[in-house]
């Protein structure tokens, strides 16, 4: 062990009582290590003397009402930040239910439904009429559909259960959702 | 209130007793307040640090469980709070990052010393020990000034006896030197 490890271990109350009398004999016998001590004695009292300082005692008097303060406006921060972290999850959240994939679309709707209503127009009982050829006329299908007394003349198939349902159908059906069936059917072979 | 244990305190607090927090804040805020300055070396720095402790301690005093003193963990807090503080602090000098707040904030404490002689004697300090690294400030401080064995600081800081005996050993060497280097 070097000397300066002994002079910092002796002053830092590190040694046994034996190697402190080892130690403060080398002391008087040996002028180096005697130098060697003085000089980090001196350095660690003074580092004690410089530690006793005092500061305004009105700091500490006034910090438990920083504190208060601080901590109110803490907790506000908090909530903000949870808030900021939220609000665009709940905007994403809102955005997703408003264009839900796993609902059928408008398009997937009306094409459904086309499917139902081509393969029940398709019935051989809906062509067979004495007065139209609905192929030829200029209407629109959904004024056909809905007008329940043309519906009666020319499908006489009404009477069928499910047309009838896809009638009930058709007639709670939106203007965008009727031009869509409209555009379905058209494309359908059978027109 | 004065005459309350440590667990006590901590108790009545859990309960919503304030009065139990603030009489707790007195106890350690001189310990806390000295820590935090002699780590960073001026008055703004450490008094913000106080009162990071302090929040800390008021949100996080019901899930303390007596594992350990409530010293050794308030202690822990500061030194973490003290290391944490000065690298963000240093990040932000090394992006050369200023807070103008602060600048102003500063101004209202420069009578915190209540004599002139008082100020000197903390500069000196703070200027030397802030020419320790942080770590090896942080042995020294509790070695040196708070007087705390190396069981007591093993156990806040979780460092090997061994290894905390060889920093006190540099830390006290690098200050020798320097106070040496001064008075020449």
């Amino acid at each position: 062990m070097n000397d300066e490890s002994k002079v910092i271990r002796y002053l830092d109350g590190q040694m046994s009582d034996e190697e402190k009398k080892s130690f403060e004999d080398e002391l008087l016998s040996s002028p180096k290590l005697k130098k060697l001590y003085d000089e980090y004695s001196l350095t660690f009292f003074e580092l004690k003397n410089l530690n006793e300082v005092k500061i305004n005692e009105n700091y500490f008097s006034n910090l438990y009402a920083r504190f208060r303060e601080k901590n109110i406006s803490y907790k506000k921060k908090k909530f903000y930040y949870k808030f900021a972290y939220s609000l665009p999850v709940l905007i994403l959240a809102v955005i997703l239910l408003l264009i839900n994939p796993f609902n059928p679309s408008n398009n997937e709707k009306t094409s459904v439904l086309s499917d139902s209503i081509a393969t029940n127009y398709s019935n051989e009982n809906i062509y067979k009429t004495e007065n139209t050829n609905i192929l030829k006329e200029n209407n629109t299908i959904n004024e056909k559909i809905i007008n329940e007394e043309n519906i009666e003349k020319y499908y006489p198939s009404y009477d069928n259960e499910d047309v009838k349902d896809i009638y009930n159908i058709i007639n709670n059906l939106s203007d965008e959702e009727l031009n869509l069936l409209y555009n379905e059917l058209a494309n359908k072979e059978y027109l | 209130m004065h005459d309350k244990s440590d667990f006590e305190l901590v108790k009545e607090f859990n309960k919503g007793n304030e009065v139990a927090f603030n009489e707790i804040v007195k106890r350690y805020q001189q310990k806390i307040y000295w820590h935090a300055r002699k780590m960073t070396g001026n008055h703004f720095d450490a008094d913000e640090i106080v009162q990071e402790v302090l929040i800390v301690l008021y949100n996080k005093l019901k899930d303390f469980k007596f594992n350990s003193s409530l010293y050794t963990w308030v202690y822990r807090i500061v030194i973490t709070r003290s290391i944490n503080y000065l690298k963000k602090k240093n990040l932000r000098h090394f992006f050369s990052i200023n807070d103008d707040e602060n600048t102003i904030d500063i101004k209202s404490y420069e009578n915190i010393e209540d004599n002139f002689e008082n100020k000197e004697k903390l500069d000196k300090l703070d200027k030397l020990l802030q020419k320790l690294p942080a770590k090896q400030r942080e042995i020294f401080i509790m070695r040196h000034f708070n007087e705390l064995s190396y069981e007591e600081i093993s156990e806040i800081t979780g460092k090997s006896i061994g290894g905390l005996k060889a920093n006190y050993f540099h830390a006290f060497k690098k200050i020798n030197n320097l106070m040496r280097q001064e008075n020449e």
